[in-house]
């Protein structure tokens, strides 16, 4: 679930409206462009075509840290849009009546990891900011 | 396009097996007249095993996106086998009580443990009421309620031996994969 830990910091890109419709992106780029792209639909680049690279938040780029897939796929997943709903319900403590409304019956340990791997994304997110701003701060 | 419950960690979704006749797996190639054993393994490893392992590949993302329709041959629809999250209580439990069991039984048993139901499946077919589960010496095991046995049974009316077996393990585990690390307690 890589997509919860882009997601915060896809949302607060500049540069990635190309990667946010996936239909779309498969009918303008070519097969070889996304597998260089990391397309979660396309097979893996074949090694003679050298390293995919997915889109990879500055952040995690100064961490060493990279993509292993492209964040339009990751961030879309079914599980991944269900857990960002989740979230709001887990801060508010109201996670328990929620999950009963989907059907379900106690937090799986699977939601729970989810939701642990979200609020991670979201604390990197602000790190990424608190950065951005001192880094500012320091060029004035 | 196939309506199902799309891939959750949060309430009931579907479950499609590996082994489903519907899935469009690349059939091996038939061997020629003359060919030794090993120019036929040769060919098998160069023209068959990637289109088998891109298929493969493809069925993890249709598991991903909840979107079956790329790996679907045209007509039947596969069976979908309605699964619960295994609840948190089961989990705590669930290592000291598989202990003793084989990977065939483990598999089982993750299935009585979540399946609600399945369309497409044998007919007639419905979970019945849970029952306690007991360990290897009758005594209840700590899982709590779960399918009546009479769920397992199904997979060897639908398939035969072997085929059955290796049914079972395919959706046990996908269910086990699910495990998440939290205790949730």
């Amino acid at each position: 679930m890589e997509g919860l830990r882009l997601l915060p910091h896809f949302q607060a890109s500049q540069d990635t409206k190309h990667l946010r419709d996936c239909d779309a992106c498969k009918q303008r780029e070519t097969v070889t462009k996304r597998q260089h792209m990391g397309c979660g639909y396309e097979a893996p680049l074949p090694e003679a075509l050298g390293t995919a690279r997915p889109w990879t938040p500055h952040w995690w780029v100064m961490q060493g840290w990279d993509a292993s897939i492209c964040p339009g796929y990751s961030t879309t997943l079914p599980e991944v849009v269900e857990v960002t709903y989740a979230y709001g319900q887990w801060e508010a403590g109201t996670l328990t009546e929620w999950v009963a409304s989907m059907e379900g019956e106690a937090p799986s340990r699977a939601l729970l990891d989810a939701l642990a791997m979200r609020k991670a994304g979201i604390n990197e997110r602000q790190h990424a900011e608190y950065d951005e701003r001192e880094r500012a701060r320091g060029q004035r | 396009m196939i309506k199902q419950h799309p891939p959750s960690v949060v309430g009931p979704f579907d479950l499609i097996s590996t082994y489903d006749p519907s899935l469009a797996w690349p059939e091996p190639p038939t061997r020629e007249t003359g060919e030794t054993d090993g120019d036929y393994k040769a060919r098998l490893e160069r023209d068959f095993n990637p289109k088998r392992d891109e298929f493969a590949r493809q069925l993890l993302t249709a598991r991903e996106t909840g979107n079956f329709g790329p790996v679907l041959k045209d007509g039947n629809p596969p069976t979908r086998f309605r699964v619960r999250q295994m609840p948190p209580s089961m989990w705590v439990q669930w290592d000291r009580v598989v202990a003793k069991l084989s990977p065939l039984e483990r598999a089982a048993l993750a299935i009585r443990c979540v399946l609600l139901g399945a369309e497409g499946w044998t007919p007639g077919f419905a979970v019945g009421r849970s029952v306690e589960h007991l360990d290897l010496d009758g005594h209840p095991s700590g899982l709590g309620q779960v399918a009546p046995f009479d769920v397992i049974a199904s997979f060897y009316v639908a398939a035969t031996g072997e085929d059955a077996d290796e049914l079972i393990k395919d959706l046990g585990a996908q269910i086990l994969n699910r495990r998440g690390s939290s205790s949730g307690n």
